[in-house]
């Protein structure tokens, strides 16, 4: 399955050029107007954004600060691109936190290398995990559902990112007991009214939990109606 | 405080010349052996390590596959440096994931901008975090302090993981209580009594949290 990038630029000429070249390895989403890019974000899931540095109204480095600032953000990799190869240009965009910058005299060959090196290390890095329309987000140790933030207790918590770790597997119950209470006693009624109490939490999810006799718990996708 | 980094070069003269400019920011513990990599990493816990290339008796790939995979490795960011600008070297670094590839013609300010850059991506994206005797593992939530599993509440993990994440710099009590709380009210108060009560559960470990007036931050403990 292939990647989705969001390219932004203010350059038509750069967008259709570079758009063609990209289009071969991602799925490509162009952009000359940064805000209809800022306005589509967080509906998107990107797995990586292309930023040009200096546009008309709203450079390359606002809209980068708007996208850490939004809750939407999915903590994928914004690399910068601009022919403006300066030792000023690159340092303030390495100081303010991007994964890369690229030079537009870079081959096609490596732009494309870059981008996806950059892709395959946060994949294997993730640190928000979003399953349907629940973002779990494991830095901040936050859930977010719909793009509010869900209200769990530390045991939810547990609970939904270990069904979520061990999807579409069933999770024993010996290891629920031992992963979310560490092993110390706990009374089944005990562990059914925690689920339960996550359950109701997540009734609009597109994914629910499911008690598997004798065995224990797993998550499965629901049906669509 | 000085982030900890790991420099391997076959040449001697490249190595004191980094040494020396990277020592405002960096504490730097350079070597020409290669084969001392599995040595150094239990010796010390690097923020990041930086490669030459070019070695005779290992290069920097093979090196950089060898740390990824040594048990002690703690997940920071591995860099290569070289003065070989080619594509392919350049290509062959992107394409085993190496997170930065720097030219030794860069300008030392932006050699430890792109350094610092790294380490801080790290810290902010990282599941594992470690700040002295004190790990925690965002996946499992587990808390070992001196090696012994310590138990602390949800509140208490997000806190730490906020000032981890900061480290070394201070956040204010606002800035924490947007941080956890979000738009709920909170009194600035409430910090303080958290902290005051994660404290005691966190008494081995050998840095403290410490509270400066509106600053908060990580810091290695004093002597007593």
């Amino acid at each position: 399955m292939d990647s989705r990038i969001a390219y932004i630029d203010d350059s038509l000429a750069n967008l259709e050029v570079l758009e063609i070249i990209l289009e071969k390895h991602f799925k490509v989403d162009i952009f000359q107007n940064p805000l209809l890019f800022l306005e589509k974000f967080p509906s998107a899931s990107y797995d990586a954004i292309i930023l040009d540095i200096h546009m008309p109204g709203i450079d390359g480095f606002t809209v980068y600060e708007k996208v850490m600032e939004s809750s939407a953000y999915n903590g994928c990799p914004i690399l910068f691109l601009s022919s403006d190869d300066t030792d000023s240009t690159r340092i303030r965009s390495f100081e303010l936190g991007a994964v890369d910058f690229m030079s537009r005299d870079l081959t096609p060959e490596e732009i494309v290398s870059r981008i996806k090196s950059k892709i395959k290390f946060f994949e294997s890095n993730k640190h928000i995990v979003e399953f349907g329309s629940l973002k779990i987000n494991f830095t901040e140790l936050k859930a977010y559902f719909m793009g509010h933030e869900l209200p769990l207790t530390f045991i939810e918590l547990k609970l939904l990112s270990l069904l979520i770790r061990t999807f579409p597997n069933v999770v024993p119950k010996e290891e629920i007991v031992e992963q979310v209470w560490k092993g110390s006693h706990v009374l089944d009624a005990t562990i059914y009214t925690h689920v339960s109490n996550l359950k109701a939490k997540l009734k609009e999810w597109e994914y629910e939990i499911q008690n598997v006799k004798m065995k224990g718990m797993q998550l499965v996708k629901k049906l669509s109606l | 405080m000085k982030w900890t980094l790991l420099y391997f070069d076959d040449q001697l003269d490249n190595i004191e010349a980094m040494t020396e400019l990277l020592s405002d920011k960096f504490h730097v513990i350079a070597t020409q052996d290669v084969n001392s990599h599995s040595k150094l990493m239990e010796e010390h816990r690097p923020h990041a390590f930086l490669l030459d290339v070019h070695m005779p008796n290992m290069d920097g790939y093979t090196l950089y596959t060898k740390i990824q995979e040594h048990p002690h490795y703690n997940g920071c960011p591995i860099i290569f440096i070289s003065g070989d600008q080619s594509l392919e070297s350049r290509l062959k670094s992107h394409d085993m994931g190496a997170i930065d590839y720097i030219s030794r013609e860069l300008r030392v300010e932006e050699l430890v901008v792109r350094l610092i850059n790294k380490i801080k991506l790290h810290q902010l994206t990282a599941l594992k975090l470690e700040v002295g005797n004190l790990s925690v593992d965002l996946e499992t939530f587990k808390v070992v302090v001196d090696h012994q599993i310590v138990d602390l509440t949800l509140l208490e993990m997000r806190i730490l993981g906020v000032l981890f994440r900061n480290y070394p710099e201070s956040v204010t009590r606002s800035e924490l209580i947007r941080k956890i709380w979000g738009d709920v009210v909170v009194k600035q108060g409430t910090v303080d009594t958290h902290i005051t009560t994660l404290r005691p559960k966190l008494k081995n470990w050998d840095h403290t949290i410490k509270v400066r007036e509106d600053n908060i931050l990580i810091q290695l403990r004093k002597p007593q």
